[in-house]
C-alpha cells in the first residue's frame, strides 16, 4: 500500500493535487518541441507539456489518478531514448528533450488506437441508425418512447426528419433491414414508431416547435418545396436563416403530392406536416412559380445561397455544369460550381427515395450555413464509426439481456396503439453506445484518422452485465485503463473491481464472478462512469 | 462449504500467514489441498483475513499455476518449450488428447482421469520432447507411444521424489565415491533408481564403510544422463581435475548400477563374494534376453571435447559438488569471498565488482558494479530499509541455467547474495524461484536453514518467493509486484528498483547467475575474471544447448567464444544428417542467428547487433528440417499468452503479429512489411521488456530468412513443418509392412499387405506418425 502511495507521488500528474505531488524545492529544466520548460521535480511530462500549452492526447490518464501507463496514445519521443515514453506517467528530468508530435510519435499514436479498435466490441451508432440515410438517432428515440416520453421523441425524430409522419408511411425503412434483431426474430418496426410518435405530434394541441436561433439576416432561396426543398428550409430556418420557398405547384410537397396515392399518404397528413414547417416563422413560400434561368440569375444575386431542390429531370434549367445524372454538385457538401449555388435531391440523381431526399434537405442546410457564416465548407460532421460486426456465439443473448423477448408486433393500417408502441420499442437491443458522445477512443480514433480494419484478427467478446441504476457494464469496450478499478477502491467497495485473466483475455471484472450490483454502489457507480473513457462503463 | 473444508482453511492462514503479500502463498497452499481454486475456500479467505476479494481474484487468474475448475485424477504436462516444440511437442500434445478423447475447449477427459496441459518448459531439454504425467517426467515421448505411457502412468505410484539427496559427502581419504547427478533432468533420465540400486548393491556386498553414494548436482552433460562417475581413494578430496583414478559411466540403467559397483569393489568376505557372484549369475539366466553389457567407461575424445572448451565459474566443481554439503562446499573454498567481503568497505567492493567488468546475466547487461552503487546510494525512507532480491523466474522454454545453478549452487548463490547485501546495506532479501521448480525451492529453501542454523549470514533475512507461473514476473518491477501478492504487472520505470522497489524501498534485483559469480571474483580477484571474454563483455556465460545437436547440456563458456565454437566443438554438431540452420539465442526475446554468422563472438554486444541478444542464455540449435516462420510463430505465440495485458502494444499489437503468422502458417498470405512495420512499432512502444523484445524472433528470421516467409506466402514450407501447407505420401521404398497403416491414428492409410501404401489426403491430420514408425523411411513429406 505505502508503495502505490509513494509511486503515484512520485509520478505526479494530478493538477487539482499537483502542489502537493511535486516537489517544488527542485525545478527540473527542459524542453519540450525545443521550448524550455521549467517544473517542480516528480512532474509527469504530461504535467510539463500542459504547463508549457503544448497538448498531448491521453485517454487512459485521469488527473487524481494514478497513471496506468498502458493505452500507449500519449507517447512522445524523449532523445536517446529508443523507445517511445508514456508522457502521463513518465517524470521529468533535468535536460530531457522531449518531442510530441514527430512523425514516428504520430504514427505510433495512431497505431495504439487502430490495436485498440481492433480489439474494440461495440458500435459507436445502432447499425439503425448507419442504415438511415438521414441518420436519425433511432435506439434513443425508442428509449424515449419506452420510457413514454413522446414529446422527448418527436425532438429527436425532428433533430434529423422534417416529415415523419409522411415518412411512417413511406419510408422502404432500410434501418429495419440492418437492426440487429433480424438475426434473432425480426427486425424492432422502427417506421410504425416513428410514425406513431410524429402522428401523436400532429393530434395534439401543442404540436413539437423546436428552438430556432434568432434571425441572423441572412436569406436563402430553396428551388422547388418537394421533400428535400422542405427539408433544408426547415434546419435553415431553425439555424435563423430566412428561407424563401418557390415551387412551380400551388402547394408545397413536391412529388410527395403529385406521386403517391392518396390511400397510402392521406393528404391531411401532409398537409399539416408541412403546415408544421411552414409556419416554423423565416419561411416564405411562393407556390406557382417556376424558377426559370433569368428568375435563377437574379435569385442568385438577391439572396445569400441558393438551394436548387427542382427533382427530377429539371437539372438543365440552370446554366450549371452537369453529369450524366444531373446537376454537378459535391457529395459531400452539395455545392454547385457556383459557390452560392447547392442543389440536393433528384435533381442532382439521386436515389428516388424520400428519406433520401430528406437527408440531401437536411445536410445542405448544414453547408449552406458553413459558408453563411464563411467557415470551411465541409458538410455535415462524418464521425469515426465502430462497427461491431457480425456476432459471435452467445452474443446475441448478451444484447437480448434487458429486451423485451416477444415477436414483432404487426403494422397496422391506423398505427400502434400506445401499449403496442412500448412494448414494441422495447425490442430494441440498444446496440449503440451509451458514450457514443463523449467517447474518448472515439475522438482519438478521429484525431488520429485511425481504421478499425487496419488490423483484423480476434476481438473481445462482447458482453453487457446490469447493475444497480441503470448502470451498464460491457466490458468488451473497455481499454484496461483500470481507472474504474482505482474509482471503486477509492469509494471503498467492499467487492469493487479487478483486472482478471492476463494478456489477450485481461477483463476489468467483478472479483468471484459475482454479480455487477454487488461490485459497485452509490458513489463508486457514478465515479466508475464518469472516469471510464469509453462506452464500457455507462449509466442509462 | 462444509465445515471441515473450512478449517482447512483457517489452517492454512495459521500457517502461512493473514498479510497482503501472503496471497500467492495462501493460494497455492489452497490448491495443494484441493487441487484448484474453489470459490468457497476463496471466499472463506477474505472473510478471514484483511485480503480483498478483488485483490485475491485478480492474482488468482493471473498465474498460470492456478487453476479454478479441478482436475482429472492425473495431470499430464505437456513440455512445449523450445527443444521440445522443435522435436513435435505439438504433435504428442495433440496425440494426448487424442487418445484421450478430450472435447475441444476442454482439458480434461470425460472419465475425470487425465488433464493435459500445456507447459512452457520442464527444463529436460535434452530429453525431449517430454511429457510430465503427475511426478514423473518421459522422455522423448513419440506421439505413437502415448497410450503405453498412459497406462504406465496409472500404474505408477506417488513417488517420493527425494527432494532433499542427503548422505554426507567422503571426506575419508580411504573411501571411494560413486558420483550420481540428481538434477532435474538426470532424475528425469532416472538417476534415482540407479542411486537405489547403487546403494543396494554396496549394501549387499557388505562394502558400507569404503564406498559410498555421493548425490551431486548436475554434471552439465544432460545428453549422456543418466551419469556415474566412480572416484578412488586418494583423489577425492580437494583435486577436482585428478585423472586416472576417476571413471565416468554415461547413460547408466538401473541394470548397470550393480555391475558397476561390482567391477570395481569386491565384496568383503567370501560368503558376500558367492552370493554376490551367484546374484550376477541368476540375473543373467533369468533375464538373459535383456543382458545388457555393461557401459563403456568413458574417457574418450568426446567428452574431452564437450568438457574442453569450457570454462567453469558460475558452475566450478561443476559435477563433485553435493548440493547441501555445506562443509564441503566451505572445503571447495566457499564462504571465503563472504568472509574478505565482511573485511572491505562497500565502496572496495563496488570498484571490485566493476573492474572486473561482471555485467547482469540476466539478459539486458547492465553493468553490475554500477547497479549496486546505484542501490547503495539510494536514500530510503525514514526507516532506511532496504531489499535484496535473486530473480530466479526463469520462464524462457529452452532456458535452465538457473534452475541447474540453484539445483546443484544453492550456497555459491546465498554467499553472492550475502555479499551484495552488505554492499547495498540490506538486511533482508528473497529469491524468487519459479513454482515449476520445485527442486530448486526445496533445495534452496533447506540451504537457507542450514546457513542460519550455522549464522553463516550475519542476519540477513532470506525467505524464498515462489512464482505461480507468469513469465513476466522475470521483468523486475512485475517480479517486486509479484513478492508483494499483486498481479505481475510491470509499471513504467523510472523509478528504477534500485531507488524505490520492494514496498516502495531501495532494492536491488540480480539474476541467480549473476549472484553465482560473484564470490569466484572476489576470491579470484577482479583482473582474474576481467582476463576473459572480450572488450565489453567479461568473463563467462551459462547456455542451455539444446534442439537439433549431437551433444546438448548446461555448458559455460568464456564471452567471446564464436557459435560454430559452441556448436560444433563442444555440441559435435547437428545430430543426424540434416544440415546445420541457424541457432535461436535467447529465448522468445532473442533472435536467430544463421549458419552463416555462426562465427559471431558471444557477447552482449555482436548477439545485438545480428538481431539476437543474449538473454538468459538458452541456446537452441536448428536444422534444414525446421521452419523458420514455425519458429517465429513458436516464440510469439508463447509471449503472446505471457503477456500481462497491460499496455496495448504488447497485448493487441502481438496478437495481431501472431494472428498474421498463423495466416502465413495456413497459407493465408500476409504483408510481410505491415508485420515488420508492426514488429518495430511494438518494440518502441511496448511498456516493459516482455513487449519490447516480443517482436526480436521475427524480425530476425524475417531478416535472414525473409525467403521462407516468401514461399509460405505462395503456399509453401520448404521446411516440411507447416501441418496445412504440407502432406505426407508413401515413397517407392515402402514394403508393405502394414506398421504405418497399423499406427495411423485416423486410418487415412488402408493395409495392404506387400503393397505400396498409399494416404488418404483428406483423411490424414498430418501427425506425423507414419512417418516416425516406417522402418524404411517411406514416409515422405511434400510441400
Amino acid at each position: 500500500m505505502r508503495n502505490m502511495q509513494k509511486r503515484v507521488s512520485a509520478a505526479g500528474g494530478g493538477s487539482a493535487k499537483l502542489k502537493d505531488m511535486t516537489d517544488n524545492t527542485k525545478t527540473i529544466r527542459l524542453t519540450i518541441d525545443s521550448r524550455t520548460v521549467e517544473v517542480g521535480r516528480g512532474a509527469t511530462i504530461l504535467y510539463a507539456a500542459r504547463a508549457a500549452g503544448i497538448s498531448i492526447p491521453t485517454m487512459c490518464h485521469k488527473d487524481g489518478y494514478k497513471p496506468s501507463t498502458s493505452c500507449m496514445v500519449c507517447v512522445v519521443r524523449v532523445e536517446g531514448n529508443p523507445s517511445f515514453v508514456p508522457s502521463c506517467g513518465a517524470a521529468v528530468q533535468d535536460g530531457m528533450r522531449v518531442w510530441t508530435n514527430t512523425p514516428d510519435v504520430l504514427e505510433a499514436r495512431k497505431t495504439a488506437v487502430e490495436l485498440l479498435l481492433s480489439e474494440h466490441a461495440g458500435d459507436c451508432e445502432g447499425p439503425c441508425r448507419i442504415g438511415c440515410p438521414a441518420n436519425m438517432n433511432i435506439p434513443l428515440m425508442l428509449r424515449q418512447i419506452t420510457a413514454g416520453r413522446l414529446d422527448l421523441a418527436i425532438g429527436t425524430i425532428k433533430a434529423d426528419i422534417a416529415l415523419p409522419a409522411v415518412l411512417g408511411r413511406i419510408c422502404p425503412a432500410p434501418c429495419e433491414k440492418v437492426c440487429r434483431r433480424n438475426a434473432h426474430d425480426a427486425a424492432v418496426s422502427i417506421c410504425q414508431l416513428k410514425r406513431f410518435v410524429a402522428d401523436w405530434d400532429l393530434r395534439r394541441f401543442d404540436t413539437y416547435r423546436p428552438q430556432c436561433e434568432p434571425a441572423g439576416g441572412k436569406k436563402v432561396a430553396v428551388v422547388g418545396a418537394g421533400p428535400c426543398g422542405l427539408a433544408a428550409a426547415y434546419y435553415l430556418a431553425r439555424s435563423g436563416v430566412r428561407c424563401v420557398l418557390f415551387d412551380k405547384n400551388e402547394k408545397a410537397g413536391g412529388a410527395l403530392r403529385t406521386g403517391i396515392e392518396e390511400s397510402v399518404l392521406p393528404r391531411d397528413i401532409l398537409d399539416m406536416e408541412i403546415h408544421q414547417i411552414l409556419s416554423l416563422g423565416n419561411i416564405e413560400f411562393h407556390g406557382g412559380m417556376e424558377v426559370g434561368l433569368e428568375l435563377f440569375d437574379s435569385l442568385c444575386k438577391d439572396y445569400d445561397a441558393v438551394f436548387i431542390a427542382s427533382g427530377e429531370n429539371s437539372a438543365d434549367k440552370y446554366g450549371l455544369k452537369k453529369t450524366a445524372k444531373g446537376l454537378k454538385a459535391d457529395l459531400a457538401t452539395y455545392q454547385t460550381d457556383r459557390a452560392n449555388v447547392f442543389a440536393g435531391g433528384g435533381v442532382i440523381g439521386r436515389r428516388r427515395i424520400c428519406v433520401r431526399a430528406v437527408a440531401d434537405g437536411k445536410e445542405a442546410a448544414v453547408s449552406i450555413l458553413q459558408y453563411l457564416r464563411g467557415q470551411n465548407i465541409a458538410g455535415p460532421e462524418k464521425r469515426f464509426n465502430s462497427h461491431l460486426g457480425q456476432l459471435m456465439e452467445g452474443e446475441m443473448e448478451q444484447f437480448l439481456t434487458g429486451a423485451e423477448k416477444g415477436p414483432r408486433c404487426p403494422a397496422r393500417k391506423e398505427g400502434f396503439l400506445t401499449l403496442e408502441a412500448m412494448t414494441e420499442a422495447q425490442r430494441c437491443l440498444h446496440c449503440d453506445c451509451g458514450k457514443a458522445d463523449d467517447c474518448t477512443l472515439r475522438k482519438m480514433a478521429e484525431l488520429n484518422y485511425a481504421r478499425q480494419q487496419t488490423y483484423k484478427g480476434q476481438r473481445k467478446p462482447f458482453s453487457r452485465q446490469a447493475g444497480n441504476s441503470g448502470l451498464v457494464f460491457e466490458a468488451g469496450k473497455c481499454i484496461l485503463c483500470g481507472l474504474c478499478v482505482q474509482a471503486a477502491r477509492a469509494y471503498t467497495e467492499s467487492t469493487g473491481l479487478t483486472f482478471s485473466a492476463r494478456g489477450f483475455e485481461t477483463r476489468v471484472a467483478v472479483p468471484l464472478q459475482k454479480a455487477l450490483n454487488e461490485a459497485l454502489t452509490k458513489e463508486a457507480m457514478e465515479k466508475c462512469v464518469a472516469v471510464c473513457p469509453t462506452g464500457a462503463m455507462t449509466k442509462i | 462449504m462444509q465445515d471441515d473444508g473450512i478449517d482447512k482453511i483457517d489452517s492454512i492462514l495459521g500457517r502461512v500467514g493473514t498479510g497482503g503479500e501472503k496471497v500467492l502463498a495462501i493460494l497455492q497452499a489452497v490448491q495443494q489441498v484441493y487441487g484448484y481454486l474453489p470459490k468457497e475456500a476463496l471466499e472463506r479467505v477474505c472473510e478471514r483475513t484483511s485480503i480483498r476479494s478483488a485483490d485475491l481474484w485478480g492474482v488468482a487468474t493471473f498465474y498460470d499455476q492456478f487453476r479454478l475448475e479441478p482436475t482429472g485424477k492425473h495431470r499430464i504436462r505437456v513440455c512445449v518449450g523450445t527443444a521440445c516444440h522443435v522435436k513435435g511437442s505439438e504433435r504428442v500434445y495433440e496425440a494426448f488428447r487424442r487418445v484421450l478423447e478430450i472435447e475441444s475447449g476442454k482439458d480434461t477427459d470425460a472419465q475425470r482421469l487425465f488433464t493435459v496441459e500445456k507447459i512452457a518448459c520442464l527444463g529436460c531439454c535434452t530429453l525431449a520432447p517430454v511429457v510430465q504425467i503427475d511426478q514423473k517426467v518421459y522422455g522423448p515421448v513419440r506421439p505413437e507411444s502415448v497410450s503405453e505411457i498412459l497406462e504406465a502412468a496409472q500404474q505408477e505410484t506417488q513417488r517420493d521424489i527425494s527432494i532433499l539427496p542427503g548422505g554426507s559427502s567422503a571426506s575419508a581419504e580411504q573411501t571411494a565415491e560413486l558420483r550420481v547427478g540428481l538434477g532435474s533432468c538426470c532424475m528425469a533420465g532416472g538417476s534415482l533408481n540407479v542411486r537405489k540400486e547403487l546403494d543396494r548393491t554396496i549394501a549387499n556386498l557388505g562394502l558400507g564403510g569404503g564406498v559410498k553414494v555421493k548425490p551431486v548436482g548436475c554434471v552439465g552433460m544432460c545428453h549422456q544422463t543418466p551419469l556415474v562417475e566412480i572416484l578412488l581413494p586418494k583423489k577425492t578430496a580437494t583435486e577436482s581435475n585428478g585423472d586416472g583414478d576417476k571413471i565416468l559411466y554415461t547413460k547408466v540403467t538401473t541394470a548397470d548400477a550393480g555391475r558397476i559397483v561390482r567391477r570395481h569393489f569386491r565384496a568383503k568376505g567370501l560368503w558376500r563374494r558367492i552370493r554376490g557372484t551367484m546374484d550376477e549369475v541368476l540375473d543373467s539366466v533369468v533375464k538373459a534376453d535383456e543382458r545388457i553389457p555393461v557401459p563403456r567407461a568413458v574417457r574418450d575424445t568426446e567428452i574431452c571435447a564437450f568438457l574442453g572448451g569450457q570454462r567453469r565459474i558460475a558452475t566450478e566443481y561443476c559435477g563433485g559438488l553435493n548440493p547441501l554439503d555445506v562443509d564441503e562446499y566451505i572445503r571447495y573454498e566457499g564462504w571465503r569471498a563472504w568472509k574478505r567481503a565482511k573485511e572491505m568497505p562497500a565502496g572496495d567492493i563496488i570498484e571490485e565488482v566493476k573492474k572486473s567488468g561482471l555485467r547482469g546475466r540476466g539478459g539486458a547487461g547492465f553493468s553490475v558494479g554500477r547497479k549496486w552503487e546505484i542501490a547503495r546510494q539510494a536514500k530510503s525512507d525514514a526507516d532506511g530499509i532496504k531489499y535484496i532480491i535473486c530473480n530466479g523466474d526463469e520462464g524462457d522454454p529452452g532456458a535452465f541455467m538457473d534452475r541447474m545453478i540453484l539445483e546443484s549452487y544453492p550456497y555459491r548463490v546465498l554467499e553472492g547474495m550475502a555479499i551484495a547485501a552488505k554492499v547495498v546495506g540490506a538486511r533482508e532479501g528473497f529469491l524468487y524461484i519459479r513454482a515449476e521448480y520445485p527442486l530448486a525451492v526445496e533445495r534452496v529453501r533447506a540451504a537457507i536453514q542450514i546457513c542460519q542454523e550455522r549464522k553463516l549470514l550475519d542476519g540477513l533475512k532470506l525467505s524464498i518467493a515462489e512464482g505461480a507461473g507468469a513469465f513476466v514476473c522475470g521483468e523486475e518491477t512485475a517480479l517486486i509486484a509479484s513478492i508483494e501478492g499483486r498481479r505481475g504487472m510491470p509499471t513504467i520505470r523510472p523509478p528504477y528498483p534500485a531507488e524505490e522497489g520492494l514496498w516502495g524501498r531501495p532494492t536491488l534485483i540480480n539474476n541467480v547467475e549473476t549472484y553465482a559469480t560473484v564470490p569466484w571474483i572476489l576470491r579470484n580477484g577482479a583482473d582474474a575474471f576481467a582476463e576473459i571474454g572480450t572488450q565489453t563483455s567479461k568473463g563467462t556465460k551459462v547456455f542451455a544447448l539444446a534442439g537439433k545437436i549431437r551433444r546438448g547440456g548446461l555448458i559455460e563458456v568464456p564471452m567471446g567464444m564464436t557459435i560454430r565454437q559452441i556448436v560444433e566443438d563442444i555440441g559435435g554438431g547437428v545430430a543426424g544428417d540434416a544440415k546445420f540452420k541457424a541457432v535461436q539465442i535467447g529465448g522468445p526475446s532473442g533472435g536467430c542467428v544463421p549458419a552463416g554468422l555462426a562465427d559471431t563472438p558471444i557477447d552482449f554486444e555482436s548477439l545485438g547487433e545480428v538481431g539476437s541478444m543474449m538473454g538468459s542464455g538458452g541456446m537452441v540449435v536448428l536444422d534444414e528440417n525446421d521452419c523458420m516462420v514455425d519458429i517465429a510463430r513458436y516464440f510469439l505465440e508463447f509471449t503472446q499468452a505471457q503477456s500481462c495485458g497491460k499496455c496495448t502494444f504488447c497485448r493487441v499489437g502481438t496478437k495481431r503479429m501472431l494472428e498474421m503468422l498463423e495466416r502465413l502458417c495456413r497459407g493465408e498470405g500476409c504483408d510481410l512489411d505491415e508485420l515488420e512495420k508492426l514488429g518495430r512499432q511494438i518494440k518502441a512502444g511496448s511498456l516493459c521488456g516482455l513487449g519490447k523484445t516480443a517482436p526480436n524472433p521475427i524480425l530476425s528470421t524475417l531478416r535472414y530468412f525473409r525467403e521462407e516467409y516468401e514461399a509460405h506466402r505462395h503456399n509453401q514450407c520448404p521446411a516440411g513443418r507447416c501441418k496445412e501447407l504440407i502432406h505426407y505420401v508413401i515413397g517407392d521404398k515402402c514394403i508393405g509392412c502394414t506398421i504405418c497403416a497399423q499406427n495411423c491414428p485416423v486410418a487415412a492409410i488402408t493395409p495392404k499387405p506387400y503393397q505400396k501404401h498409399e494416404i488418404q489426403r483428406d483423411v490424414c491430420i498430418r501427425c506425423g506418425t507414419c512417418k516416425s514408425v516406417c522402418p524404411q523411411q517411406a514416409v515422405e513429406v511434400q510441400s
